[in-house]
């Protein structure tokens, strides 16, 4: 056997995957298959008028066509999982299909249910909707501003909440420190773009009143407990099959209207139902990254002593908040303000705000690589203002080994590490002090060399645990894989996550 | 009105009803049951969706059904035939040179059209080749290791 770690393994996913013989959910074919297809609002920011669906109706091959008004007392609203406690959270309705408003570019507005891909798209076109479009606001900072166009009557200004932390005593720090930095930071807006588009697949069976729904998702539990609060099943008449997903990057964990909506239709209609979005879908639709405007200020000594951090974040929302939305920018985000130093004060400010674009929601690292580039940001600033080596001015600040268990200022227990250790490691593997000297040298002859020093410390394993709990995740999921061993001493994985780039079989394996 | 066009998958001769708009990637996965060939794309940049006409790569969701009439078309089900994995199929597994799998498919098959003209291609023209097909995992340095493991083991 190979060693547990360090040594290389074959991947057992591998042999379907190149053969073509995998299962992805736009694969999945099952007798009597409908298809569905969306219809996406054009406009960012729009009342709805009137939206007339009788010429799709009667297309050729077309079985159902379904506006927000033929669901709403079926079916219930899309829900947001993450109630970050101790803030002024508002989650404002967020229909399966817009009734009254679009709320960016992509809020869908009619569904249509036809023999093929091709004649579900085709009624797409037949489908009028009258808008009288209103005001677009797509900078989280500009909507939160008195006088932006507001998206939620119940949501003054456009924020969702006003979330805070803080620990020491910032005012103090800031008026007594010698020397100070200050930045504007804009983390800009980014598309996951897994390769494979998302697709649902749903199949209600009318006789047991059981509905199998294969989706491309990241965490098939919390995609049946969203299911169920979307269509009304319980949960326990819903199996969520997730087969090959792919990639993910965070955009295949949220639930969505879309997916709800095929299950519906199966529902009514007896009939298997397949939606899959196209790219440009993909763009519009499925969650965006990030979209942080930050502003910054730190403080120390002039020796290298960091003694104080502020910061007001506008963390965009897009037009409704997403599954885990919410958590993001605070709990994943504010947290870590610390990073990996001994910040002794700190006092963040994140608005959660608003604006009509695609809804923003995790992606690769979520929340924390904001976190990351704001703190080493700053600190780099620091050092050049203060003439010290960024390397030093990390060294200075680390946590030191002999310390932990450590509270950081946020309020957050780090049990243990070496950082300083981690940190000559990297210099040593790097060769930091000959690259110094190349450098100077390639400086003289007039070339420019450049080299970036960061850490990066991250909060995770969120799930199911009782900090979940406390950090208000109400889809907490069975995602830690465990192992139980039985009589047979067959060792069973048991695991909720799904594959979407990990090899998540070949890891349980081992 | 739909047409009626005959074409040879993985050396099988198939019969389709096929739209005159129908994209061949479409009618291979949604008529053939042939769901190796994935789509990730709506404008030809992708990759994920290449197949073979008459021995040369294409992307296949570019290619309208009706143009492939009377054509031989291999898929990446009909790369390996009888059992054993391709030489790139294989490399790519032992190479790591896939992730979630989406594209490897379609970097499979422009490879394979690459080795079968230029059977010791360099790494330059490795990548050059492989310009056209994307993947959102690997990062691509594996890909590109697979290939030329492959083409050192013909
Ligand atoms: S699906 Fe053909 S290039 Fe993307
Ligand atoms: S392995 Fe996921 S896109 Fe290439």
């Amino acid at each position: 056997m190979a060693t547990l770690f360090g040594s290389g393994i074959k991947r057992r996913e591998d042999p379907r995957l190149v053969t073509g013989k995998a299962t992805y959910t736009d694969d999945v074919k099952l007798p009597g298959l409908l298809y569905a297809a969306i219809l996406r609002s054009t406009y960012a920011h729009a009342r709805l008028k009137n939206v007339n669906v009788a010429k799709a109706k009667k297309a050729p091959g077309v079985v159902a066509v379904y506006t927000g008004a033929d669901l709403k007392d079926k079916l219930n609203t899309v829900p947001c999982a993450w109630n970050v406690p101790n803030c002024d959270l508002k989650v404002p309705s967020h229909p399966l299909l817009a009734t009254d408003k679009v709320r960016y570019a992509g809020d869908g507005i009619a569904m249509v249910v036809a023999e093929s891909r091709a004649a579900a798209r085709d009624a797409l076109d037949l489908i009028d909707v009258d808008y009288d479009a209103l005001d677009a606001v797509v900078d989280p900072e500009k909507a939160a501003q008195k006088g932006a166009p507001e998206l939620h009557t119940e949501v003054p200004s456009n924020i969702a909440f006003t979330w805070k932390v803080a620990g020491g005593d910032a005012a103090k720090a800031f008026a007594e420190a010698p020397v100070t930095v200050e930045q504007r930071i804009v983390q800009n807006r980014l598309l996951p773009t897994a390769l494979e588009p998302r697709a649902a697949c749903a199949s209600y069976n009318t006789g047991t009143g059981q509905l199998t729904c294969w989706v491309t998702s990241q965490n098939p539990h919390i995609h049946r407990f969203l299911l169920s609060v979307m269509t009304k099943l319980p949960e326990h008449k819903i199996r969520v099959i997730a087969p090959e997903v792919g990639g993910g990057f965070g955009s295949k964990i949220p639930g969505y209207a879309d997916e709800a909506l095929v299950c519906f239709a199966s529902m009514e209609l007896g009939r298997p139902v397949k939606w899959t979005e196209d790219r440009s879908e993909n763009y519009k639709v499925t969650i965006h990254g990030r979209d942080h405007v930050q502003y910054v200020a730190l403080c120390g000594t002039k020796d290298g002593k960091i003694t104080g951090l502020r910061t007001r974040v506008y963390a965009g929302l897009g037009g409704y908040a997403s599954t885990a939305a919410p958590g993001i920018p605070t709990i994943l985000h504010g947290l870590m303000y610390s990073g990996p130093y001994t910040i002794p004060n700190i006092d963040g400010t994140v608005y959660g705000v608003y604006t009509t674009t695609t809804p923003v929601d995790a992606y690769r690292g979520a929340g924390r690589p904001e976190a990351t580039f704001l703190l080493e940001r700053m600190i780099d600033l620091f050092a050049r203002k203060i003439g010290m080596d960024p390397v030093e001015v990390r060294r200075k600040n680390l946590i030191p080994k002999d310390k932990f268990p450590y509270t950081v200022a946020t309020g957050i227990t780090y049990d243990s590490g070496n950082y300083q250790g981690a940190l000559d490691k990297a210099l040593q593997m790097f060769d930091y002090k000959k690259f110094r000297a190349e450098q100077a040298k390639a400086r003289k002859a007039g070339r420019y060399l450049g080299v970036g020093v960061t850490t990066y410390c991250e909060i995770c394993g969120l799930g199911p645990s009782q900090v979940a709990g406390a950090v208000g995740m109400s889809s907490a999921s069975p995602s830690r894989t465990s192992r139980s061993s039985r009589a047979t001493r067959r060792r069973r994985p048991r695991g909720g996550g799904r594959t979407a780039v990990e090899p998540r079989r070949s890891v349980a394996a081992r | 009105m739909k047409r009626s066009i005959t074409l040879t998958v993985n050396g099988v001769a198939r019969t389709a009803e096929v739209e005159p708009r129908a994209l061949l990637a479409y009618v291979l996965r949604d008529q053939l049951d042939l769901t190796g060939t994935h789509i990730g794309c709506d404008t030809s940049q992708c990759g994920a969706c290449t197949v073979h006409l008459d021995g040369r790569a294409v992307k296949s969701c570019t290619v309208l059904a009706v143009q492939a009439e009377g054509r031989a078309i291999t898929t990446i089900e009909g790369l390996s035939r009888n059992g054993t994995l391709h030489p790139l199929q294989q490399a790519f597994w032992e190479k790591h040179g896939l992730q979630c799998g989406f594209c490897t498919p379609g970097m499979i098959m422009t490879a394979a059209d690459l080795l079968a003209r230029n059977s010791k291609p360099t790494e330059g023209e490795i990548r050059h080749a492989l310009e056209g097909n994307l993947c959102r995992c690997t990062g691509y340095q594996n890909i590109v290791a697979a290939v030329q493991a492959a083409a050192s083991a013909r």
